[in-house]
């Protein structure tokens, strides 16, 4: 499988650790989030794993150290874009990078797609 | 030069092998001759041999079934010695070398009176299924130590080599805009094709010439021989600037467009031929935008009694044994067809003056053979000849019986659409039966594939071509003038004929797991109806070929006794890969330390020309403890080296920590969030401990953490989780928090780490730094100098681990073996000891630290006694989970000091930990467990150790029994208290 990192282009999947499903974010730091409610059980534990697209995180351990998320369908692993993980709980996060059909890693960096 | 061994069935003239060159080779130890371009196969079939082995589980005689990869029987041992032993070689792939040796598998004794053979006269005894229902007397034990040993001696497919490989394989990235895969004519036309339009191609065949079937078949292309004319289109292709690799098999397709492909390098030349430091073989993982699937059809057989006998084999291999080795496979042969393909055979058999008959099993056909004998309406029904074939009864419009020996066998084409479903059947895309042509075609293709050939349904080469020119049309090829194709062999669909009327036992499927007509009958009439099932209890379709010449028709069969249609049985799901590779090709150069290598300390080369015995933790290799003259055991030296720290002055390696470089503006704010303790009044000059939580409010690691500047920090994290604590560290900053300003990274390897522990570390260290006030006002307890050794960066820390006065000093890496010599000189009137890995254990465990044994995953902070070391003036990773219930539970386990009674008693690690001797000693009745042992601490004069055990506060000062089931199950008598043993007021660390 080869997974579009935004920052190295297509690399092989080798070079990434998975983490898991990408599903809620972090709980807001200081909140009164109880660990028993929903914000922190969603964020921790409950993951609606589909038979579909899928966001999940990957490290780029082998390569740029990046976090990122992929866009994957979990039963063709059609990979379909990846959003650095930085970027992707921002509300005005930039528009997912990087698709498999792209010849050069230039081309799939490039903030508009195809 | 001539051969001078006799090969009866050669002819004078014909075929691709080079008759100037002989090779001598030896089958069972006996020496044959046969030609360079021979298969083991040709050589031995020309020679005479029809016996190549026995099968699987009936034992029974098998000869060459296929000229090609599909081969089931004719499986051959290939030895060069012990390590090179290596079973499975399919002798129809097996080039002939000189020097060759090969042997049969599957008998106790020689080949011809296989001992085994009573399995073949008691097969009505061994049917489907077999196994999994007879050996259940006896139950588990009676399998495990009669049945199953004798099963597998009986049943099995060769002898494995006993020693490691000894041959070298690379693995190799591979690129292409376009990969073919199959270089015949159809393969080589759409690469030509696409080459031209100025695509880099690359053409995978995986037979040792290309050109498939056009090398052998007798048809003439723009009036060339098939041989020259795919000369003329890899000479081509090449000068287009593509690639063609013969002997690499492209055996499995993965996502992205990556493609797993096995080139052969040197498995076909003598050892003598092959080049010093070559690969055996080259695993190449292809990366290409586009696939064109060429990758041909395989014959299929059809169900009679004795269709495995020695002789029996496909119509193709008959063919290309003539075409392309010049072997007539038999003086007077049969054919017996389904279709039209067995035509072209049977005229070219006679043609070179054989007596030959061919039996159609169409009444309605109207084809002829020049000097063919014809049957029409006629089916085989019965082989004879256990050793080799010599008669062949038939049936249907007429019956009788045929003085034959070689009976060639076509019950039409399987396009090979093996490779077209590894992916595509996640998309639910499956193999697609036609009803017309009796074959599946591949599934619905994705944008970037295509597929060209025979594998498409084509018959004859006209309209492989056509397919060949559609598929280039597909990917943007360049037009092509097509080739007028001469004396075109005939091909028609076959009449659709799975198993001859009345075929039963001993009417073969699937030759090489010898599953029978009947066997998939008992499988339907036990109720299994989905082919997958069918496959696991007759084993049809299993072991190295995978049933490429059986899996159709066994289905097929299915789908009759069960009363359905072809296509809603369906093909068993295909998996790579298509033909076997051996495991060394995966692991290519990354075997034993290039796999996993060593990390060497700098002080490495010291410590091992100094008596050190290492242990591996993790990558690292670690002084364990050094031995000195006359110490009998590890345990004497390490309880030396305890005592001379705790007595004197110890020093100790621990450049193995992990080390992490933060900076940035919100440094101090990141370690707030990472840590459960404050950072941000931490003042520039001082360490302080740390202890991270997971999310989910688990302990996570420990470490000290000193602060270098206002916006610099230095962190060290435990050997053990020094990598898994930098991935945290980008996860929580990448994912949660992207807007602090902080970087930081790994400088482990960039600092050697050493440890001065003891009453006379002080001295020692103002010794090795005479300008630095090191004294207690000047450094106090973690308090951190920034500094120089020799012009070189320094950083000094008063921090403890050992529970003695103790500091700890970084240099770079590169000075850092000068800088302990140095130590080791100046410390040398104190008699500084070095110590390892197990005084280390037996000074912390004294001490109560926790390490890895203790932080398993399993721990909050107040189990380790460290609740108190959380700040409620902020969040942190892991605080808002450390407040659940469970953490509260009174029953949780905490961590608690044991002394052992007996002087003489060591506690066990992992010992389970009880408040009665009386047992039950189980889950009933346990507190808890050890984690830690020090085998001797010379400050209680008796084995010690931590344990995590319920109601830890009530047992203080009792007495417990830690009992070892894996051990010995003595019952030893400890006293729980503390589990900080030593100096419990930090007098030592702090004076």
């Amino acid at each position: 499988m080869l997974i579009p990192c935004p920052h190295c282009g297509l690399r092989p999947s080798e070079e990434f650790v998975p983490k898991g499903l990408a599903e809620a974010p972090r709980p807001a730091l200081g909140g009164r989030a109880k660990p028993d409610g929903p914000a922190w059980q969603n964020y921790l534990h409950l993951r609606d794993n589909v038979a579909d697209h899928n966001h999940e995180y990957f490290h780029h351990a082998l390569g740029c150290r990046s976090w990122i998320v992929v866009h994957r369908h979990t039963l063709t692993h059609e990979v379909t874009g990846a959003t650095m993980a930085a970027d992707f709980w921002k509300a005005d996060k930039p528009a997912t990078t990087g698709t498999q059909d792209a010849k050069s890693p230039a081309a799939e960096t490039a903030e508009d797609g195809q | 030069m001539t051969a001078s061994l006799p090969q009866p069935l050669r002819l004078r003239q014909g075929g691709l092998i080079n008759r100037n060159q002989p090779l001598t080779f030896t089958f069972d130890r006996r020496v044959y001759q046969g030609y360079e371009g021979d298969s083991l196969a040709s050589a031995l079939l020309a020679s005479g041999v029809k016996l190549f082995g026995r099968s699987f589980k009936y034992h029974r005689p098998r000869g060459v079934f296929s000229a090609g990869p599909e081969e089931p029987s004719a499986l051959v041992e290939i030895d060069q010695g012990k390590a090179e032993r290596d079973p499975n070689h399919r002798a129809t792939m097996v080039e002939l070398y000189e020097g060759l040796e090969t042997f049969s598998q599957n008998h106790i004794g020689p080949l011809e009176l296989d001992l085994m053979e009573a399995n073949d006269l008691i097969s009505r005894f061994l049917p489907a299924g077999f196994y999994y229902k007879t050996f259940f007397f006896g139950g588990l034990q009676a399998w495990y130590r009669f049945y199953e040993p004798i099963i597998r001696r009986a049943a099995g497919l060769g002898r494995p080599p006993m020693e490691a490989d000894p041959h070298h394989y690379d693995k190799i990235y591979t690129f292409a805009d376009t990969l073919v895969v199959g270089g015949g004519i159809a393969g080589l036309t759409t690469a030509l094709s696409l080459a031209r339009a100025g695509q880099s191609v690359l053409v995978c065949d995986e037979r040792d010439r290309v050109g498939g079937a056009a090398l052998w078949q007798g048809e003439r292309f723009d009036g060339q021989s098939g041989a020259a004319y795919v000369d003329h289109l890899v000479a081509e292709i090449e000068a287009a600037g593509g690639r063609v690799l013969p002997r690499t098999t492209v055996f499995g397709v993965y996502d992205g467009g990556t493609y797993g492909a096995l080139e052969r390098c040197h498995d076909h030349l003598a050892k003598a031929g092959r080049r010093a430091h070559t690969a055996r073989m080259k695993y190449h993982r292809i990366q290409a935008d586009r696939v064109v699937y060429a990758t041909g059809a395989i014959e299929r057989s059809v169900g009679f009694m004795g269709n495995d006998r020695p002789g029996v084999m496909l119509a193709s291999a008959g063919h290309a044994y003539l075409g392309r080795y010049g072997v007539r496979v038999g003086q007077q042969p049969t054919i017996f067809t389904t279709n039209d393909g067995g035509y072209a055979v049977a005229a070219a058999l006679a043609a070179t003056g054989a007596d030959v008959t061919l039996l159609d099993a169409r009444a309605d056909s109207r084809l002829e053979a020049e000097g063919v004998r014809v049957l029409r309406g006629v089916h085989a029904t019965q082989a004879h000849g256990r050793m080799g074939l010599h008669r062949v009864d038939y049936g249907g419009a007429q019956s009788g019986s045929l003085s034959t020996d070689a009976l060639l066998v076509s019950g039409g084409w399987n396009p090979a659409v093996h490779l077209t479903s590894h992916t595509n059947d996640r998309r639910q895309s499956k193999p697609v039966y036609d009803a017309n042509l009796r074959a599946f075609l591949p599934p619905e293709l994705v944008d970037s594939e295509a597929a060209a050939g025979s594998v498409t349904g084509a018959l004859g080469t006209v309209d492989c071509l056509a397919s060949a020119a559609a598929a280039a049309a597909k990917f943007g090829g360049a037009a092509l003038d097509t080739p007028a194709v001469d004396e075109a062999v005939a091909v028609s669909a076959p009449k659709e004929l799975w198993a001859v009327p009345g075929a039963g036992k001993a009417a073969f499927l699937d030759l090489q797991n010898d599953a029978t007509v009947k066997d998939v009958g008992l499988a339907a009439q036990e109720g299994f109806r989905s082919v997958e099932h069918m496959k696991r209890f007759t084993t049809l379709g299993m072991a190295t070929d995978q049933g490429k010449t059986s899996n159709v028709n066994g289905l097929a069969l299915l789908a009759a006794a069960t009363g359905r249609e072809i296509s809603a049985v369906g093909t068993t799901t295909f998996r790579p890969p298509y033909t076997p590779v051996p495991m060394g090709a995966f692991a290519g150069h990354h075997r034993q330390r290039d796999y996993e290598p060593f990390r060497y300390s700098p002080v490495y080369d010291w410590a091992e020309a100094n008596g050190a015995t290492f242990v591996e933790a993790g990558l690292w290799m670690r002084p364990s403890w050094y031995t000195q003259t006359g110490e009998a055991d590890w345990l004497e030296s390490a309880v030396r080296e305890t005592r001379a720290t705790r007595d004197q002055l110890g020093i100790t390696d621990v450049s193995t920590l992990g080390k992490i470089d933060i900076q940035g503006p919100d440094a101090a704010e990141f370690l707030n969030r990472l840590y459960t303790n404050g950072w941000k009044s931490l003042p520039v000059g001082k360490a302080r401990y740390g202890l991270m939580l997971r999310e989910d409010g688990f302990v996570f690691d420990d470490g000290t953490t000193s602060r270098l500047a206002e916006d610099h920090f230095y962190m060290t994290t435990t050997t053990a989780k020094a990598a898994a604590v930098m991935a945290h560290m980008e996860f929580v900053h990448q994912s949660a928090w992207p807007d602090l300003q902080v970087a930081f990274a790994s400088v482990t390897d960039q600092w050697g780490g050493l440890a001065l522990a003891g009453p006379k570390s002080r001295d020692c260290l103002a010794a090795l730094f005479p300008e630095l006030d090191v004294s207690n006002d000047g450094m106090p307890f973690m308090g951190v100098i920034e500094t120089t050794w020799k012009g070189h960066t320094a950083r000094l820390f008063r921090i403890s681990f050992s529970g003695e006065l103790a500091y700890e000093v970084a240099v770079p890496a590169d000075v850092f073996d000068a800088f302990w010599r140095e130590a080791m000189a100046v410390g040398a009137q104190w008699d500084i000891t070095p110590y390892g890995l197990e005084a280390l254990n037996i000074l912390r465990i004294e001490k109560g630290h926790v390490t890895g044994g203790e932080l398993d995953g399993r721990v909050s902070m107040d189990d380790v006694g460290l609740g108190k070391m959380v700040s409620t003036k902020k969040d942190f990773v892991g605080k808002a989970m450390s407040g659940r219930t469970a953490f509260t539970d009174p029953d949780r386990v905490k961590m608690i000091g044991l002394v052992a009674t007996q002087v003489d008693e060591r506690i066990i690690g992992g010992g389970i930990v009880f408040d009665s001797k009386d047992g039950p000693f189980d889950h009933t009745t346990m507190l808890g467990y050890v984690t830690s042992v020090a085998a001797f601490s010379p400050l209680k004069d008796r084995s010690i150790a931590l344990a995590f055990i319920k109601n830890a506060a009530d047992y203080h000062s009792k007495t417990l029994y830690v009992v070892s089931h894996v051990h010995n199950r003595a019952i030893i008598e400890v006293t729980a208290e503390s589990p900080h043993f030593y100096d419990p007021k930090n007098e030592k660390v702090t004076g």
